[in-house]
């Protein structure tokens, strides 16, 4: 049993957020229209902590939508640079354990390889997480097959975990930060019960999963079957090329670059925002476009998040969240075409003589 | 280990400015703020102005221990190289870098140097082929194959006449279309054509190629066919390219990042991957 699990029961936990509101902005899962997002709280009770899914994860309080890089400034001739310097502190509160997953991701694309994101290191570090034990399914969600869910299973890279248990949470922590914040509540002591309540919730909501997705082999399989028929077909007959998936994909990382001048011409803001792979210029040069088929950018999306990504981050860029397929206008599910290319995997038919 | 951050600026001053044909000028350059600037033959910047955002381009000369120049040879194609082709002497442009990984300058001892370029490729390939006469001593032989569609589109043709009379390279231009004159007796066809009957030893070949991704795919099989190892082939890959840090993800193939594990790959490491025309 964790020695830093305490119960907090859920009235006292709503006026400890609203303490928490003087020193952090609160992000956290909301209704809007019929649908879950993450927003900036301004009332507690608008919370909505019983959700299935979000249409986009909380990435985009990390890796903004769009958001300045720099300000240069231009004078004799020369330059000067302001790179952001103040972002605030802020709370993500509700965060599923595929979303989790999927921050932990983008923390290896922008920190932890060769070069770190100016912009991104500076938002990670003011940015607490309070992760919570997911216990909805979705149709479309596969976490328990990629390894991410639907319980939190890590023991660090956020801050909180919460736990439902009906009138109460049980609320674990992970860094010191959360332990200080934790320290003035004076919680009791989670006991044994609540932690074998808690593993009996996980495995009766492992058994739920509608959606699998078998990894074994996966990587090679994808990568000797670029030319498998599934990606043509699925692209011609379905793909709108509307980047919806890789808008609502936590993990995407892609961005494109803008620079906004002031009407003087003596200020200019560099912008980035994200961008996608599916949109048709994303791989044009000066004469060539790489990607100049929806099939090649299809494929792209598919392979990047199932095969390629591994070499890259030595993880998969999938955390099975499914909001690809469900914002997807033609519900093209990435799911189906990798099981397709594993049902008739070309590349070895052909080398044991059948195709 | 503390990682570099993304937004080291530095500033350029145009030094100097050389035509080298209609639509490529080759800039010398000197940072502003520190004396020493050491990059790899094959590296790159990030070349930016306010407004224009910013453009990968490889270096063209060899880095000087202890001093600060560099150049770079660019075809005007598009917002940043056409702002850079309307500046001049003195003007100033922020860069980024060096960045990624050059040609290899370890593997050359003992070997049969094969260097293949096209056009405005032949621009990256340039401080290799440096670095090469530098080390002449200790290379066997050293070809350079250069192509181009007309002896007027041909880049550092001073440094092409100098090469043409040196015992230390050997070298063949060429080009599609025989002008009436030219100083440099360039030979008719395409680079592929004269990739035969080079004293080459396949069990020491190294060949580099730059240039048009279509013309680096017809140089590579032509030379697996006569025999050549796949992993003696080296060639600079190009992609756009928003960041040169590996982040924005626009130049990767598979699961290479052009800027960063490149952008001159072995041809093993890249062939495998989809979208790309080897
Ligand atoms: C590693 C590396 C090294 C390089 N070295 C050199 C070099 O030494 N010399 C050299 O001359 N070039 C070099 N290049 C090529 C150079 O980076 C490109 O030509 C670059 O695009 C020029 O930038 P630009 O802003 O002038 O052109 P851009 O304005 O970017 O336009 C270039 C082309 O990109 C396409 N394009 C423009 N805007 C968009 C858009 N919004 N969406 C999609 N496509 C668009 C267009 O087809 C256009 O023709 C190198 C490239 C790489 C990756
Ligand atoms: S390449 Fe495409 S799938 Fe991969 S991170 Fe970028 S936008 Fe997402
Ligand atoms: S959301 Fe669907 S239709 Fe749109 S680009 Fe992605 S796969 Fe194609």
């Amino acid at each position: 049993m964790p020695k830093d699990a305490f119960v907090i029961e859920k009235n006292q936990f709503s006026s400890w957020l609203k303490k928490l509101q003087e020193s952090f902005q609160l992000i956290g899962p909301v209704e809007k229209e019929g649908h879950f997002v993450f927003s900036l709280i301004e009332e507690v009770n608008d919370l909505v902590m019983d959700y299935d899914t979000t249409m986009l994860g909380p990435r985009k309080f990390i890796f903004l939508p769009e958001e300045k890089i720099c300000t240069i400034y231009q004078k004799d001739q020369g330059f000067t640079i302001k790179k952001v310097q103040d972002v605030p502190g802020q709370l993500l509160i509700g965060v599923h354990s595929c979303d989790l997953h999927a921050i932990l991701v983008l923390d290896k694309v922008f920190l932890l390889k060769s070069f770190q994101d100016h912009n991104y290191r500076l938002r990670r570090e003011n940015t607490l997480i309070m992760a919570l034990n997911c216990t909805k399914v979705c149709p479309t969600c596969f976490c328990s097959s990629m390894g991410t869910g639907p319980f939190v299973e890590l023991d660090k890279g956020f801050d909180f975990l919460l736990t439902d248990c009906g009138e109460s949470y049980l609320i674990e922590s992970f860094s010191e930060k959360a332990k200080d914040l934790l320290l003035p509540l004076n919680l009791p002591q989670a006991d044994d019960s609540l932690f074998k309540k808690k593993e009996q919730l996980f495995q009766e909501l492992k058994g739920r999963f509608i959606k699998n997705l078998d990894t074994t082999n996966l990587v090679q399989t994808l990568l000797e079957n670029q030319d498998h028929p599934v990606w043509q077909r699925t692209a011609e007959e379905r793909c709108l090329g509307c980047t919806n998936c890789t808008m609502v994909c936590p993990t995407c990382f892609c961005f494109n670059v803008k620079d906004k001048i002031s009407f003087d011409l003596k200020e200019c803001d560099r912008v980035r925002y994200w961008d996608s792979c599916q949109e048709l210029h994303f791989a044009e040069v000066h004469g060539a476009n790489y990607r100049s088929s929806r099939k090649a950018r299809l494929r792209q999306f598919v392979t990047h998040k199932l095969a390629t990504w591994v070499e890259q981050f030595g993880c998969f860029g999938c955390i099975g969240c499914g909001r690809c397929m469900y914002w997807c206008p033609t519900h093209i599910d990435l799911t189906e075409m990798a099981k397709e290319v594993q049902k008739s995997n070309f590349k070895r038919m052909r080398e044991d003589g059948y195709a | 280990m503390v990682m570099p951050d993304t937004l080291a600026f530095k500033t350029a001053r145009i030094v100097d400015i050389f035509q080298e044909t209609a639509e490529i000028r080759s800039y010398f350059l000197s940072l502003e703020e520190e004396e020493d600037f050491q990059f790899t033959p094959g590296q790159f910047n990030m070349l930016g102005l306010p407004g224009v955002e910013e453009a990968a381009i490889s270096f063209s000369s060899l880095a000087q221990p202890g001093n600060n120049f560099f150049m770079h040879t660019i075809a005007c194609v598009g917002n940043v190289t056409s702002l850079i082709e309307r500046m001049e002497i003195d003007g100033k442009l922020l860069i980024r870098g060096p960045f990624g990984y050059g040609w290899p300058t370890e593997e050359i001892v003992g070997k049969d140097i094969l260097l293949v370029a096209g056009g405005v490729g032949l621009a990256p390939l340039r401080p290799f082929l440096l670095y090469c006469l530098e080390k002449r001593n200790q290379i066997n032989n050293l070809y350079l194959v250069y192509g181009a569609r007309t002896p007027e589109e041909m880049v550092f043709q001073k440094d092409l006449m100098d090469w043409q009379k040196k015992e230390e390279i050997s070298t063949i231009y060429c080009v599609d279309k025989l002008p009436e004159y030219s100083s440099l007796l360039p030979n008719v066809g395409l680079v592929t054509h004269f990739l035969e009957d080079l004293q080459i030893d396949l069990s020491r070949a190294l060949v580099c190629m730059c240039g048009p991704e279509i013309m680096m795919r017809f140089v590579a099989r032509k030379l697996l066919l006569q025999g050549y190892s796949e992993k003696d082939l080296y060639l600079a890959m190009e992609r756009r390219m928003r960041c040169g840090t590996g982040h924005c993800g626009h130049c990767q193939i598979g699961a290479k990042f052009v800027c960063q594990d490149g952008p001159i790959f072995q041809y093993p490491d890249i062939k495998p991957f989809a979208d790309t025309m080897l």
